[in-house]
């Protein structure tokens, strides 16, 4: 725990000083210049008794400063939490306190000096005037009293706010509270009467110099200035509490989000303190409702993830990648890609209109529409236009959707044929031989209008050429200068050379990254690409050599391809070995007797399986013979005869085969398999 | 080609620990079996072996029948063979060759220690 700091203790007794020597000095010029009081004369007798007042103040003011603030120290050594409230309120207290005490002391020392100054037969109240002289003598005292009582109070309290802000207290208790228009109105009491009572010197007989009214006005006008500025002084300090709160305001409202529920210490106790603990109170209570908000918006964001797609598809000769970063936690950008009868596959990426929970409401709609037009067949142009009727009834025209569909013919000749129909989505970009250029359509969003009716175009894709669907989000992002990247910098980034070993993931990663580090997106963002690698690319061919290890780079390049290929894809591992045992069952069974060999592998991916070919050398189909049980293999010596066994196991089928007179061995995997129920 | 393989022989107060590196394949066949008579144990007077996989990313058949030889070894020996660091591809080929009959997998060396610790108090 933080210790009560000295100096704000030290600051009070420098400030106490000040103020009694001051007014002492004050009491010594009044009675040097007002009542003609020669030096000599208060040397003897004025000047000791001042001084022994001074002293008694300052003992008994310190004393009480020492008293009053001690819980507050006693808080800072180590004091119980449920001390903090009151050793706050102690502190806040205490300039009021202060105030009285040294106003009531001043009138007894008052009293006593003139008690004195009786006593020794110094004044007498026989007749008039001396009365009248007397009375003038205490109300200069008093007067001079009152204004450091005031700007005693005021530099107290102003001292003391620096501490009272280290108790972060964020509430006040209803029976702490405090006014400050009584202070006010005591204060203006004191300047009043400051002004009046030393007015009342020209009224005295004989005083008179240069015209009674001009005398007044000569008078009051130096006073009036004088009690103005103490009335404004202790204004001051209420509006210095004002301006902090509002300054906290200002501050919460130019900060950023982390800062947006921060709730300010209380630095009074009176309206200001109100003013605070309400706005604490609010603070709380509209965190909590936010936070409420913001688990339902946590809630919508995941259930709009699961309804994108999680990873792109297995495509003969294409791969598939896509980025979908939304500025709010839900967002209207969605895409979609669906593999359809007719080695067809659908892409789809869209955009609905605004953001946040009404867009992704209407994103979810339109995905399920896409799902379920697309099952019912037809082109990207039919899929389209059967949507868009779907999206009007929903929205009426109030809300639209852009959205671009592409159909991509994975096998035949066809293959690599890709149809694309745009409803009023931003122009996909064809990149080939690494020119990037956008694909033009001109269109309306879904929703506009019930009886649209999209046309669709079709090309037929180059070895390598990649399809890239964007959303406005990607072209609309402005740098710290305020300018849009455009679509010229999207265009850019697909001009350079993508290298075919590559994952296409990838380059759309260091789009984004790009895009979020150098520019300050304010939209939901989505990039998904396709890059067309040819029909053939979908087989893979190798020539095994006949020694042991020569298994290994066949291994290494076909684990690489069908990561790239088919990223996620569970049973690689499983692949692996098979691939392994059959390659070694040739090297083995073939190309060991037969040095100078080497026997040809093919690993072939189709849109439902990848089959596995290794030929052997000899021309005679072998005969497989009956599989021995493991409990034999293990008492053999050398316990050999295990890659038939795992290659059975781990493959969804296996089967010796002749092509052109030369005997194969084939193992094949179900693509949309999972995994292989074990024996 | 093949990752080169080696292993590191340490004991334990429990167990001698093989740290095998490298593909498990033909290579593996005479540098493992070739250097000691397994069928005495595993040496320094214990009757524990762990195989530490996490080194090991290829194990092809001719391996696995290394493997078995190893164990079937230790067997006659009344020794008991452990293993960790294995993938959980190469533990689904364990169970299927059968080799979890006779060889406990554990996640690392600190369960395999631990479960000998607690065997050895039974």
């Amino acid at each position: 725990m933080k210790r009560w700091p000295a100096s704000p203790v030290i600051s009070l007794f420098a400030a106490m000083l000040a103020a009694l020597l001051t007014g002492s000095f004050f009491i010594f010029l009044n009675n040097r210049i007002i009542h003609g009081i020669t030096f000599a004369e208060q040397r003897a007798f004025h000047l000791p008794l001042i001084a022994a007042g001074d002293a008694l103040l300052l003992v008994l003011l310190g004393g009480l400063a020492l008293l009053r603030l001690s819980p507050v120290r006693k808080f800072w050594r180590g004091g119980l939490a449920d001390e903090r409230m009151a050793a706050f309120r102690r502190l806040l207290d205490f300039p009021l306190e202060w105030f009285g005490g040294l106003l009531g002391l001043s009138l007894l020392l008052i009293f006593l000096f003139h008690a004195v100054e009786f006593a020794a037969g110094r004044i007498s109240l026989g007749n008039l005037e001396s009365a009248a002289k007397l009375a003038m003598s205490v109300n200069a005292e008093l007067n001079i009293a009152l204004m450091l009582a005031v700007l005693l109070y005021v530099f107290s309290r102003r001292l003391l706010r620096t501490q009272a802000l280290r108790f972060q207290i964020h509430a006040l208790p209803r029976n702490a509270r405090r006014s400050a228009v009584g202070m006010l109105s005591v204060t203006a009491a004191i300047c009043f009467v400051i002004v009046v009572t030393n007015c009342v010197r020209v009224l005295e007989p004989g005083t008179t110099v240069l015209h009674p009214v001009l005398d007044y006005l000569l008078v009051a006008g130096p006073y009036s200035v004088l009690a103005t500025g103490i009335f404004a002084l202790s204004i001051s300090e209420s509006r210095k509490e004002l301006r902090l709160v509002a300054d906290h305001l200002h501050r919460l409202s130019s900060g950023g989000r982390d800062g947006l529920h921060e709730m300010f210490p209380v630095i009074a106790l009176d309206e200001t303190g109100w003013l605070t603990g309400a706005w604490n109170q609010l603070q709380q209570r509209v965190k909590s409702e936010y936070e409420q908000v913001e688990r339902n918006m946590k809630l919508a964001h995941a259930v709009q993830n699961r309804l994108l797609p999680p990873s792109p598809p297995p495509v003969r000769g294409a791969e598939i990648a896509s980025v979908c970063r939304q500025s709010s936690d839900v967002g209207g950008d969605f895409h979609d890609w669906l593999a359809l009868p007719g080695n067809r596959l659908c892409l789809a990426v869209g955009d609905v209109s605004g953001n946040g929970l009404p867009a992704a409401l209407l994103m979810c709609a339109v995905m399920t529409g896409f799902r379920n037009e697309a099952a019912k067949g037809g082109s990207p142009g039919e899929l389209l236009t059967r949507l868009n009727r779907h999206v009007h009834r929903m929205t009426r025209g109030e809300s639209f959707v852009t959205m671009a569909v592409a159909m991509l013919e994975t096998e035949g000749p066809a293959a690599g044929m890709i149809t694309v129909a745009s409803a009023g989505h931003l122009d996909p970009i064809h990149v080939k031989n690494r020119h990037a250029g956008e694909w033009a359509f001109s269109s309306l969003p879904l929703g506009i209008t019930p009886d649209a009716v999209y046309r669709e175009s079709a090309r037929r894709l180059g070895k390598e050429d990649v399809l890239v669907f964007l959303t406005d989000g990607i072209v609309e992002c402005r740098n710290d200068s305020g300018n849009l990247n455009g679509f010229d910098w999207i265009l850019l980034r697909w001009s350079q050379p993508l290298q075919p070993d590559l994952p296409l993931a990838s380059r759309i990663d260091a789009i984004m990254d790009e895009l979020d580090g150098d520019y300050a997106p304010e939209d939901d963002r989505t990039l998904l690409a396709l890059r067309w690698h040819g029909d053939d690319a979908a087989r893979r061919c190798f020539a095994l050599s006949g020694e042991y290890g020569a298994e290994m780079p066949i291994l290494r390049e076909t684990e690489a391809w069908i990561r790239r290929t088919l990223p996620g894809w569970p049973r690689l591992d499983d692949l692996l070995t098979v691939l392994s045992e059959m390659c070694l069952n040739a090297i083995e069974h073939g190309l060991l007797a037969e040095t100078g060999k080497a026997s040809p592998v093919q690993v072939h991916l189709s849109g439902e399986q990848i089959r596995i070919r290794v030929w052997d050398c000899g021309e005679r189909e072998p005969v497989p013979a009956p599989e021995t049980p493991p409990a034999e293999k293990w008492r053999r010596d050398p316990p050999r005869g295990w890659g038939l066994y795992l290659i059975n196991r781990l493959a969804d089928g296996f089967a010796f085969g002749c092509d052109h007179g030369i005997v194969y061995a084939e193992a094949v995997f179900t693509l949309d398999k999972q995994t292989r129920e074990e024996c | 080609m093949e990752t080169p393989f080696h292993f590191e022989q340490r004991a334990l107060p429990e167990a001698v620990v093989l740290d095998l590196h490298g593909d498990i394949s033909k290579e593996a066949e005479n540098r493992l079996l070739a250097s000691r008579d397994w069928s005495s144990g595993p040496g320094d007077g214990l009757t524990a072996l762990i195989l530490n996989f996490s080194r090991v990313s290829y194990i092809n058949s001719i391996g696995i029948a290394v493997l078995i030889r190893l164990v079937r070894a230790l067997e006659q020996a009344g020794c008991r063979t452990l293993a960790y660091g294995l993938s959980t591809h190469y533990q689904k080929i364990f169970r299927m060759v059968g080799l979890t009959e006779y060889v406990l997998v554990f996640p690392n060396e600190f369960a395999a220690i631990a479960w000998l610790k607690e065997d050895a108090g039974r």
